[in-house]
């Protein structure tokens, strides 16, 4: 399991690294359809990824790349994380047979690593919020790999912290 | 011997038509004067003032017709198209002189030179033209004398000739005495102001009376349909004139009218000249005295014949006087060059250029600090010394200099300009003006000893190659039309930047980039207007990239506090940039999940990954333009293009409603401190003004330009009698 995270992981920080050379078209929106895919695939590893939850992410992914040929599926950018969302918690479900304790998984493994960039970004002096605001920049093309590999990295960190702390409780509660 | 033929078909009538026609020929060549034509080399440079032999009486007066033409044709580079061509190099010492083959100077004249001909010498005095051409420019000796010929002369090459004046050649060593430091306009000061009149391309399809419209649709007077706006305190009026596509044998009349109170015209004079091609003519109706009134112009042709298929072209170039009085007419252009180009040739020639002269230009405030490095491979181990003569336009010369080599493997020069000469630009912009041309610079490259370099590659270093001062009340609205004469006044700056493109590399490309600083009239919501334009051209490709992003930084001595920007393409319909169809619902919908996802941690400023590439993905789908605050006193406004755009523009416009602008009393310098066009980034330190809402006449100016009531809007009641 934890090799299949490690994975996804290294897949997730070698994509990213394609952005340096990646044209700016329409082809952006494959970019971003790809990244959210392997991300999920990623994070759900992280719970056990099962084939079905490979297609079932694709499928979410895949509006994304198709939005400029049909554009009302510009509306799934606004939608997409949500739907990542929703199945994510239902991966941790699956896990750990309980929906709150799939809920709380998944927002936990969020906060806690949205904690860690944040300490990353102090540490660093605003480093990590710079690179969050450049955003998709036709000419500045570093911030994107930066953002993945801390954010899938911290998110390993935390997942795995989550993990720990739920198998302690639940040995606690025996 | 006559064939059967043709003694058969031709009839009593068509022997008397053949013999007629001989007999016109014999009277046209009869009438046709004998010239002579020197090829004369001057220790003096030509220009408005042009020699004169007193004494001599012919079709021109006292006058000597002028006919430049190239000392030289050399290999160059067109840095700006990135190709070499044949470069040919004008100079002002040296020209064709057109001397009547009968002259008879008078022996008692007072003369300023002597022209020394093989046929005699002749005493000379420069003078404005007496006969209205100021000069011909001719692409080589044949092409004068078929110039002349199409004017009526009888012109035969009598070799070379020298025009000796007891002046100070400043291009040998008297430097400093051609050098005028450039100047800040100040307050309450007159200068000359140097213009442009543009007229309509006009094709000539018939004989007779052919009108040359003024650009535009706003005509100066109600009663003579066509004319051009002149207005008021003009100096000096030139006419200059480009045909293609075929000849034309003509006389250009150019009538002046004095415009009434109500818009109506009266007729003052007209002068008649005989058209030749790349000629300019004074037109001397136009002068300080004459133009204590309002006055305009009307230009037609009277075609006597035509062959081919004809285009006319005219332009005007003018000098002003005008007064600064309020601190906020003036505004600023900057030129800039910079970048890399991979040469590898002999090059004698380096053309940076053309940029456009935008109307304006106030003397003596020309500037340049134009820097290039230059590396060339050694000659049998050695850097020899290198001589660059700079030229504006490969005309007017701006110095000659002379500059050792590094030896790093290969030959490295640092080639600097130290100052322009301000009285070359004055002549080269006043011409620029007169043909609807640009500014260049054209750099004669040899070795001292006259040969020629290899080179191999040059960097421009991102430095003014040209900036001056302009009076900002411009005479254009938008690129393809000429302000309405007094409608919507408004002040501008302008920056124009060549450059070549770092990405992609491939293949060798040239990067054009404007941004202009308009500062609207009182009144307005938006008091100051950006335009931003940039792309990138291929020119062996036939291949246009448009901007994909571009920064520009403002500063002002007041708050950007609360600074606002919308953007427009300057496209058929000025059309918003903003999201729309279904990215603009998606945002819609996003603000709603996002409030959702923001509980789970999923979106927000430093969320993650998901959030991130959805939340600017969307962001990033179509254009937009945005406002940063960088400090109290600076904003930057940002352009991007986004991935998903269609929209074939490379210009956007912004206006800016900057609050802190409102209820000022004194003018407020905007100060563009950095612009970035795609991945170029430059500091132009670019200065424009915006005009206070109180204590000038405000009102008034909304609606005039401040010139037109020459500075005196203050005296409200006057101004609004003569404009109504």
């Amino acid at each position: 399991m934890r090799d299949q995270t490690v994975f996804f992981l290294l897949l997730v920080v070698v994509f990213s690294l394609l952005w340096f050379v990646w044209p700016w078209s329409w082809l952006v929106g494959v970019f971003i359809a790809g990244l959210v895919f392997l991300w999920s695939l990623f994070f759900a590893s992280c719970v056990g990824l099962g084939r079905g939850f490979v297609v079932v992410f694709g499928l979410v992914a895949a509006p994304l790349a198709l939005a400029p040929v049909v554009e009302p599926l510009f509306l799934w950018y606004a939608v997409a994380p949500l739907a990542v969302f929703v199945v994510l918690v239902y991966a941790a479900y699956r896990a750990y047979d309980s929906l709150l304790w799939g809920f709380l998984f998944v927002v936990g493994s969020l906060w806690l690593h949205v904690i860690i960039l944040a300490a990353v970004d102090l540490l660093t002096g605003g480093l990590l919020l710079q690179a969050f605001d450049m955003g998709f920049d036709v000419y500045v093309r570093w911030n994107v790999p930066l953002i993945a590999f801390m954010d899938v990295s911290s998110l390993y960190i935390s997942c795995r912290v989550v993990k720990l702390i739920f198998a302690y409780v639940k040995r606690r509660r025996g | 011997m006559t064939s059967p033929k043709l003694r058969g078909g031709l009839s009593a009538a068509r022997w008397v038509g053949a013999v007629l026609v001989v007999l016109v020929l014999f009277v046209v060549l009869a009438a046709a004067e004998r010239v002579y034509v020197y090829e004369v080399e001057s220790d003096v440079e030509i220009a408005e003032d042009v020699p004169h032999v007193p004494g001599i009486s012919w079709q021109f007066g006292e006058q000597l017709l002028v006919v430049w033409v190239p000392r030289d044709v050399a290999p160059g580079i067109i840095l700006f198209t990135n190709k070499t061509a044949p470069i040919p190099l004008y100079d002002r010492k040296y020209f064709l002189l057109v001397i009547p083959a009968d002259a008879q100077p008078s022996q008692r004249a007072r003369a300023e030179a002597l022209l020394k001909t093989p046929d005699g010498t002749y005493p000379v005095v420069f003078r404005k033209p007496d006969a209205g051409i100021i000069d011909i420019t001719a692409h080589s000796i044949e092409e004068a004398l078929t110039i002349l010929k199409q004017i009526g002369l009888q012109p035969e090459y009598q070799g070379k000739a020298e025009l000796r004046t007891d002046k100070k050649d400043p291009d040998a060593g008297g430097e400093a005495a051609a050098l005028t430091l450039p100047r800040r306009p100040s307050i309450n000061s007159t200068f000359d102001v140097y213009g442009g009149l543009y007229f309509r391309h006009t094709p000539i399809t018939k004989t007779g009376l052919v009108i040359i419209p003024v650009h535009g649709n706003e005509w100066a007077c109600r009663n003579v349909p066509h004319a051009a706006y002149v207005g008021y305190d003009a100096k000096s009026f030139a006419l200059g004139t480009l045909i293609r596509g075929g000849a034309v044998d003509a006389d250009l009349i150019v009538e002046v009218y004095k415009i009434e109170f109500g818009g109506n015209c009266t007729f003052l004079g007209s002068r008649r000249f005989v058209l030749a091609n790349r000629t300019i003519y004074l037109v001397d109706l136009i002068n300080s005295t004459t133009s204590v009134d309002r006055l305009a112009v009307f230009v037609m042709l009277d075609v006597r014949s035509f062959s081919g298929q004809p285009r006319v072209g005219v332009n005007a170039s003018l000098i002003y006087a005008r007064t600064y009085r309020y601190g906020f007419e003036v505004g600023e252009f900057v030129a800039r060059a910079a970048g890399g180009f991979v040469v590898h040739r002999e090059v004698r020639r380096i053309v940076i250029g053309p940029y456009v002269a935008y109307d304006g230009y106030v003397a003596q405030t020309a500037s340049s600090s134009l820097t290039l490095t230059l590396a060339t491979e050694p000659v049998n181990g050695v850097c020899k010394d290198l001589r660059v003569r700079f030229t504006i336009n490969g005309r007017s010369s701006s110095g000659t200099y002379t500059y050792s080599g590094r030896h790093l493997g290969l030959c490295i020069y640092d080639v600097y300009l130290p100052y322009i000469w301000e009285q070359s630009f004055q002549t080269e912009y006043f011409y620029a003006k007169a043909f609807g041309g640009g500014l260049s610079w054209v750099l004669d490259i040899e070795y001292t000893d006259g040969s020629t370099p290899y080179i191999v590659a040059m960097f421009l270093k991102n430095a003014d190659a040209f900036r001056y001062w302009r009076w900002a009340e411009q005479w254009k609205t938008t690129p393809g039309a000429i302000d309405a004469v007094w409608a919507k006044p408004f002040l501008s700056s302008a920056f124009e930047l060549y450059a070549t493109p770092t990405e992609p590399i491939p293949p060798p490309g040239i990067y054009h980039g404007v941004v202009t600083v308009r500062a609207d009239s009182v009144g307005q919501m938006f008091r100051a207007r950006l335009s931003i334009s940039g792309r990138y051209t291929y020119p062996g490709l036939d291949r246009v990239v448009y901007m994909k992003k571009a920064e520009v930084d403002m500063a002002m001595p007041l708050s950007v506090w609360r600074l606002y920007a919308v953007g427009y393409y300057l496209d058929d319909l000025l059309s918003s940039v903003a999201p729309h169809g279904w990215v603009r619902e998606a945002f819609d919908v996003k603000r709603v999940v996002d409030c959702i996802l923001m509980l789970a941690g999923v979106v927000g400023r430093v969320s993650g990954l998901l959030g991130f590439a959805t939340g600017e993905g969307l962001k990033s789908v179509g254009d937009s333009v945005m406002v940063q605050t960088l400090d109290y006193y600076t904003a930057r406004i940002i352009y991007r293009r986004g991935w998903y755009t269609n929209v074939a523009s490379d210009t956007i416009m912004v206006p800016l409603m900057i609050p802190s602008l409102y209820g000022r009393d004194t003018p407020t310098e905007l100060e563009i401190t950095r612009i970035c066009l795609d991945n170029i980034c430059t500091n132009p330190s670019l200065k424009a003004y915006v005009q206070p809402d109180r204590g000038y006449g405000g009102i008034i100016q909304a609606i005039l330009k401040n010139w037109m009531c020459r500075g005196q809007v203050i005296d409200t009641a006057t101004c609004e009698i003569l404009m109504r």
